[in-house]
């Protein structure tokens, strides 16, 4: 790996290990309503919405009603979406003159915003005008990643309360993550990125004339707005087609270091929260070595696999040269953009799949087979490595929970985690979590095999390769992702109404057992510490962790790669 | 007409949803209100071993 590639990295996880304790505080200032010298300013507006929306702020909910607070507005919000995009054309600000959008093209884009997926079976630039991606999209880019950290509060506050039945309330929440958090640290981040050259303009297509004496359109629009909550929300979803891969979204490798940092900071700076909000620092930086370990170990593993690039090419002979020289950034240069590499692209892709963002700044489909595994085995183990903002906490929280349970198993004694003893319910509740994901992925995916359409219109290659494109797709819908692997066509019926199914299901079946799993904690009481209580502050917990998130996805997902990138690694 | 499936499909899911939700209610069990308004006893504050050793 060049120096450059080593630069970066060393450089993220200094930058992310400096911010992410201080983001991490504040946002447990938010979650526990302390008085902040910040009330001034967003006091009067979360008083003005919760006034409008007839919600009071000093009323809080047991877990059932905050699930259903949590349903309802996402009704809401997937059928103003999906309306919009029925009805574009005949809205205003729609400078590129884009028509009504079809209804199943509708239905899967609606599904994947309100869900926090962005999984993209369109072409933004040519599909949805300036208005539905300002105030359709990002809107949900905004309040979808809300209601995800939201569902966290709750399951912390599960956790650091005892003998109580609620867990917050769901709109009070919601909102003072928005107000609070998103929306500022998202206004600054986007005059960042305007000032390394992302775009922000009102402007349709601008028709400019090529050297070569050819016309070119050049797509405009509000796009800076919408990349920093992409990335601060670990949404993923772009105002063009080839999302950050983009000049206009991502033109330059600072631009691309920044846009990594928003990624990964508030899953990270999520860890330290915990650990402040269950009044123990330990379990927070425990919390944040399993996520780091993972993210580290996936990020070097498809750095390296890329930069090795095929060791065949060079054999064959075939002139194609893997080396770095002052015209290339060597490796597997296929699919990626030159004023990235290898180095850059594996990082992203790991740090990308890891968070559920999902967006991409080079092509997975031209990976090598194994480095293109990495990204999606890394989607595999649940997205917990950090994971997206809020939900990857909650993931991690419940395989922490699973893993006590089986220490105590081990050991014959009631397993406890944070003085709450895991009784049988718990355990349904952990269960249903886990097994939920792998069950609707690889169903979808082995239904869809069958499906004409798939074989004949979707699938971009036949084999091993082919399977993989559909294994990617299935996974990166189920675990709401988005990240595309390129090489699949998902604007068919079949494509855009299962990885709909696909994301619904991945979205609202892992946070209702959450909510419900916080609900019985909450009831709970503290038991004290004795000499066999099993520490989960320690080195051994976290080995513990990624050992029961490793076995996990092996278990559930290794046949299925098996059959995919795997085999294709075997017939290089 | 497929806007109207759609809607269908939405309206199916998010009652399923529901379902879950009460499903849910029924594993976690009812409200122990007296447990939640008294004290631990000792004899529960000091945690019993799950299993006897063969």
């Amino acid at each position: 790996m060049t120096a450059a590639g080593w630069a970066q990295l060393i450089a993220l996880v200094v930058v992310i290990g400096v911010t992410a304790p201080l983001l991490g505080r504040y946002m447990a200032n938010v979650y526990e309503g302390g008085p902040s010298r910040l009330d001034r300013v967003f006091g009067p507006v979360e008083r003005l919405i919760y006034r409008a929306c007839r919600v009071d702020p000093e009323r809080e909910q047991r877990w059932n009603v905050y699930a259903l607070s949590l349903l309802a507005f996402s009704v809401v919000g997937f059928v103003l979406l999906y309306l919009m995009q029925r009805i574009q054309s005949g809205l205003p600000f729609n400078p590129t003159d884009m028509a009504n959008v079809a209804p199943a093209l509708s239905l899967n884009t609606a599904v994947s915003f309100m869900t926090n997926t962005n999984w993209q079976n369109y072409g933004g630039e040519a599909t949805l005008s300036h208005l539905t991606q300002m105030t359709g999209l990002t809107v949900q880019q905004f309040v979808s990643a809300a209601a995800g950290m939201a569902v966290m509060a709750a399951l912390i506050r599960g956790l650091s309360r005892a003998g109580q039945r609620t867990i917050g309330n769901f709109w009070v929440d919601l909102v003072r993550t928005t107000i609070r958090i998103l929306l500022p640290v998202s206004f600054v981040f986007a005059i960042v990125l305007v000032a390394t050259g992302v775009i922000q303009n009102t402007h349709g297509f601008t028709e400019v004339h090529t050297v070569a004496g050819a016309t070119q359109k050049i797509p405009g629009g509000p796009n800076a707005s919408m990349e920093s909550i992409k990335q601060l929300g670990t949404n993923g979803g772009d105002f063009f087609n080839v999302n950050s891969a983009h000049p206009f979204s991502n033109p330059t490798k600072f631009s691309d270091f920044l846009e990594l940092y928003a990624i990964l900071i508030i899953p990270f700076a999520l860890a330290f929260t915990f650990g402040r909000m269950v009044k123990d620092k330990r379990q927070g930086y425990a919390v944040f070595s399993i996520m780091f370990v993972i993210w580290l170990t996936a990020s070097l593993f498809t750095m390296f696999l890329e930069v090795g690039g095929n060791p065949k090419l060079d054999a064959r002979g075939v002139g194609v040269t893997q080396t770095v020289s002052a015209s290339s950034p060597g490796g597997n240069a296929e699919g990626k953009e030159v004023r990235f590499g290898p180095t850059a692209s594996g990082l992203w892709a790991a740090s990308t799949t890891g968070t559920s963002n999902g967006s991409v700044n080079s092509m997975h489909d031209s990976y090598t087979p194994a480095g293109g595994m990495v990204p999606l085995v890394h989607m595999k183990l649940g997205e917990v490595s950090p994971g997206g903002v809020g939900v990857g906490l909650n993931g991690l929280l419940i395989l922490a929970i699973l893993s006590v349970f089986i220490a105590g198993l081990m050991v014959g004694r009631t397993p406890e985690y944070l003085g709450k003893k895991i009784q049988a319910a718990e355990i349904k509740l952990v269960a249903i979590y886990i097994l939920v994901m792998p069950a609707i992925v690889l169903v979808l995916i082995a239904i869809s095999t069958f499906v004409r359409s798939v074989s004949d219109v979707s699938l971009l290659n036949p084999g091993a390769h082919g399977f993989t494109e559909l294994i990617y797709a299935f996974t990166s819908a189920g675990n709401n992702n988005g990240s595309a692997f390129a090489g699949l066509t998902g604007n068919t019926a079949w494509m855009n109404t299962a990885l709909a199914i696909a994301m619904l299901v991945g979205r609202f079946f892992l946070i209702i057992p959450t909510l419900a799993l916080a609900g019985v904690l909450v009831r709970k009481r503290r038991v004290p510490p004795s000499a066999g209580t099993f520490p989960t502050h320690t080195p051994l917990f976290v080995v513990l962790v990624i050992g029961v998130v490793l076995i996990v996805a092996a278990l559930t997902f290794l046949p299925v790669l098996a059959l995919g990138p795997i085999v294709e690694q075997l017939k290089i | 007409m497929a806007d109207v499936w759609v809607l269908l499909l939405i309206v199916a899911f998010f009652g399923v949803c529901v379902a879950l939700v009460r499903g849910c209610d029924r594993i976690i069990g009812p409200d122990d209100s007296e447990a939640l308004e008294t004290p631990p006893s000792e004899a529960e504050a000091e945690r019993e071993p799950a299993g006897v050793a063969p």
